[in-house]
């Protein structure tokens, strides 16, 4: 079994020949590609030409070495919190038959869960997991990919941005948004004296321990014998630390935050203003100022019953906002001024998308009662300018799409924009798998989709049993057909990354490590129990 | 053994509110031992919690019986306060709760603030179930002790987690004063972002609070009444009141002699700190 695809993404930046260049990651690794020839430009970590599955050579220390020496040790002794076992004992029962082809999981490395990239295309900012860090990447010459700094955060991220004043916009799940400077020289400018005083307002850390209860604040015997117990210890406890590195906290939920976006847009006055938006697992968008505001909050768009999931800002109207989540709906905002334009069922074209994907391949798929829940993966906006199709003089509006793609469901929906809104109904295109990412390229009509290789489709448990299913597919959009259409224009890449060298080959992967890494959605869903 | 003791209290408990539910005119005060839950909630975890979807939503009629306005009234003029914004399709109210008491615990802030407020709305929110029952039934039966005055009319208290689901209830500068009394202090430091004050929080504040509007803290924990003097100063949206325009409030002194806790802390012989700060007015844009 080959690692599905899980995050794509075209480079803004193009290559030195003025192509494309598409950023994928497979389990661990991220991998760049020229996308007019389809030649593999570089990948990260670099894979040793020795190595044999034992792999000591992967370590992502050593590919940091030079970037960032002072960061290295940051990152080995991490936040020990929450870490996720990595051996695989607890999942015994679940890969049983998988075990044999698994190479020991000596030094697993940390799955990608971002891939992100400065608007300047100059910078690759990529999340890996486990260890909750963010790796910046400098992309040099438009081919080669260069480790700068690894940065351990104290939680999970779920959003990274990267603004155009060199600031990582960073969401994590205990629901913070942290300011951190994108480059290393910034990041070494943070003086001892400033990161104690970062600290100080952060998390409290006295060298020596002293109980913050005093006789006078505890009023039963328990409590008193606990603390005196306490007391007994002091010293002996040492308080967590945060981290050493600039990360000021900007904006914070008592929630989960799901996804963020950032915006900037021209206010009466001329000025240009800017925007955060948070999404939250409690219903929550919130509209905050950018730093140096971000402590006022503007908005909250208010009408999700479940988690929101997914933000998308119309690149032709960021004032409207299409979120997406728990809902069986996508809905549409006049997000500055938090009012609800549209409500979009996307019950119907789910239940279609899965009767005729099982019509169709007549694959055991899960029953569609089991469906019951919609969970909207992702959002994306497309805009085609009509200028090709050139048959008559006059010039014909862009052609303007949302994109949506919901978890389980091997149908990528393509609603058009009129107006000012979602108008339905929305297109299907059929994929041979579950959709986990698409990049859309630059005013080319074009679309990459990969899907889940290693799960059936419509199912977020079954395996396959055929492991030939192509991971990435490329569409093109026919001005005649009004529709996506198969394209031939992409056949090096696709070749290339669909081939039996492509990414995720390497990887021997872990089921139920790739379900966690690509179906962390549904898994957002309230299950109303007390606590 | 302890399991069958532990069943007996619970018996009690729901003969005694069984039987305090059906005389619905009672006048007798709840008696808090049968209201008991431990001190602690987790504030990250998602209980079954009922809030509104939006502030709109929220139906406050239950809440405030007195103050819900007559249909025609309703229909002739549209009170003021309503008209700012808000397009309510639950009943309409003659006010808008100005006043929260976040954690108000058993509820003697609420009960001491009624009237000397007397037409301001005061709600007391609890995360606490029982807690949140026994002030209900406190107000119920403080209302029925007062019928002809009306007192007690202008307070109600409602479950919720606050620091989640806040600006679910409240429109954005809605309340003129918030409470913080004798907030849980969560001593360890990884427990610190359960806090009921931290600078990323006190956004979350500002935005419910009108400028001028006023936040109240007041602890018995030395280490907390630090924290939330420095978070709240670190925040570009309040100022610290000054001792003179703290001791010149009224309700300074009423949250330090009448709230449960501060009863406590004064028979205990434990020191009260507090801080009030000021809302300002939000910056213009850079």
């Amino acid at each position: 079994m080959r690692h599905p695809l899980q995050c794509i993404q075209l480079c803004h930046q193009r290559s030195d020949t003025g192509g494309s260049l598409l950023l994928a990651a497979a389990g661990p690794r991220i991998y760049l590609y020229n996308v007019d020839d389809g030649a593999l430009l570089c990948s990260w970590p670099e894979i040793s030409p020795s190595t044999d599955g034992k792999n000591a050579e992967f370590s992502p220390e050593a590919a940091l070495e030079q970037g960032a020496k002072r960061e290295a040790p940051e990152s080995e002794e991490g936040p020990p919190g929450k870490r996720r076992k990595v051996s695989s004992s607890a999942d015994a029962k679940v890969e049983d038959a998988d075990r044999k082809a698994k190479s020991p999981p000596a030094t697993e490395l940390p799955a990608v869960s971002i891939v992100s990239q400065s608007p300047d295309g100059k910078y690759v900012v990529v999340v890996t997991s486990e260890d909750k860090a963010i790796r910046v990447f400098e992309l040099l010459d438009g081919s080669t990919l260069n480790a700068l700094s690894t940065r351990c955060m104290p939680k999970r991220p779920s959003s990274v941005i990267v603004t155009s004043d060199s600031t990582i916009l960073c969401a994590d799940k205990f629901g913070d948004v942290y300011s951190l400077p994108l480059l290393e020289s910034e990041i070494k400018a943070v003086s001892n004296s400033e990161a104690e005083k970062e600290g100080d307002i952060s998390e409290s850390r006295e060298e020596v321990y002293v109980p913050a209860a005093t006789h006078l604040t505890v009023h039963t015997a328990r409590n008193r014998m606990a603390l005196e117990n306490q007391m007994r210890m002091a010293n002996k406890q040492v308080e967590k630390t945060g981290p050493s590195f600039a990360h000021d906290p900007i904006i914070g939920h008592v929630s989960m935050l799901t996804d963020m976006t950032f915006v900037t847009l021209e206010a009466e006055d001329g000025k240009r203003r800017n925007y955060i938006l948070t999404a939250d697992r409690d219903e929550h968008i919130r509209i905050s100022r950018a730093p140096p505001q971000a402590h006022i909050i503007e908005k909250f768009c208010f009408g999700h019953r479940e988690f929101v999931s997914k933000l998308c800002l119309p690149r032709w109207q960021p004032t409207r906002l299409v979120s997406g989540g728990g809902d069986d709906c996508l809905f549409v905002w006049d997000w500055l001024n938090g009012k609800l334009k549209q409500r979009i069922d996307l019950r119907p074209e789910v239940a279609t998308a899965l009767q005729s994907d099982g019509e169709s391949k007549n694959t055991k798929g899960e029953p569609l009662q089991q469906k019951s829940n919609i969970a909207v993966s992702g959002i994306w906006d497309v805009s085609i300018s009509n200028a090709t199709s050139g048959k008559s003089e006059e010039i014909e509006s862009p052609v303007r799409l949302i994109l949506v793609a919901c978890e389980g469901v091997p149908v990528l929906f393509s609603f058009s924009w009129i107006g000012e809104g979602i108008a339905e109904p929305p297109q299907f295109l059929n994929v041979e798998g579950n959709i986990l990412d698409v990049a859309v390229l630059p005013n080319d009509s074009s679309i990459f989709i990969t899907i889940d290789s290693s799960h059936k489709a419509s199912s977020l448990t079954e395996l396959r049993e055929d492991e030939t299913v192509p991971g990435l597919k490329a569409f093109g959009w026919s001005a005649q057909n009004n529709a996506w259409t198969k394209t031939s224009k992409f056949n090096n890449i696709l070749e290339t990354i669909n081939g039996s060298n492509g990414p995720g080959t390497e990887v021997s992967p872990n089921p139920k490590k790739i379900r966690e890494l690509i179906y962390g959605i549904e898994n957002l869903r309230k299950r109303g129990y007390e606590e | 053994m302890e399991e069958a003791q532990h069943q007996t209290k619970r018996q009690k408990r729901e003969i005694y509110r069984s039987s305090h539910k059906t005389e619905d005119g009672s006048a007798e005060l709840p008696r808090k031992k049968f209201y008991r839950q431990r001190a602690h909630a987790n504030p990250f975890s998602d209980h079954l919690l009922v809030y509104p979807e939006s502030p709109a939503s929220m139906d406050w009629s239950e809440y405030y019986p007195a103050f819900v306005q007559s249909q025609q009234a309703s229909a002739a003029a549209p009170s003021e306060e309503l008209s700012s914004g808000v397009t309510s399709t639950t009943n309409s109210m003659t006010k808008r709760v100005e006043v929260a008491d976040i954690g108000c615990g058993f509820g003697g802030l609420l009960v001491a603030l009624a009237p000397r407020m007397p037409d301001t709305l005061l709600v007391g929110m609890e995360i606490r179930t029982q807690v949140t029952q026994f002030v209900q039934d406190r107000i119920k039966a403080l209302r029925n002790q007062n019928p002809e005055n009306g007192e007690y009319q202008n307070i109600a208290c409602l479950r919720a987690n606050t620091m989640k689901f806040l600006p679910n209830f409240f429109d954005k500068s809605q309340l003129s004063k918030i409470f913080l009394c004798f907030p849980d202090p969560h001593f360890k430091a990884r427990k610190h972002k359960a806090r009921i004050v931290s600078t990323t929080l006190n956004s979350e504040y500002a935005y419910v609070m009108r400028p001028g509007g006023i936040v109240y803290t007041i602890t018995d924990v030395e280490d907390l009444h630090n924290w939330m003097v420095r978070h709240f100063e670190a925040h570009p949206s309040f100022e610290r009141l000054s001792k003179e325009e703290e001791t010149a409030d009224e309700c300074v002194q009423v949250m330090q002699d009448e709230t449960e806790e501060g009863k406590k802390v004064t028979r205990n012989n434990g020191n009260k700190y507090t801080a009030c700060f000021r809302r300002l007015e939000d910056p213009p844009w850079p």
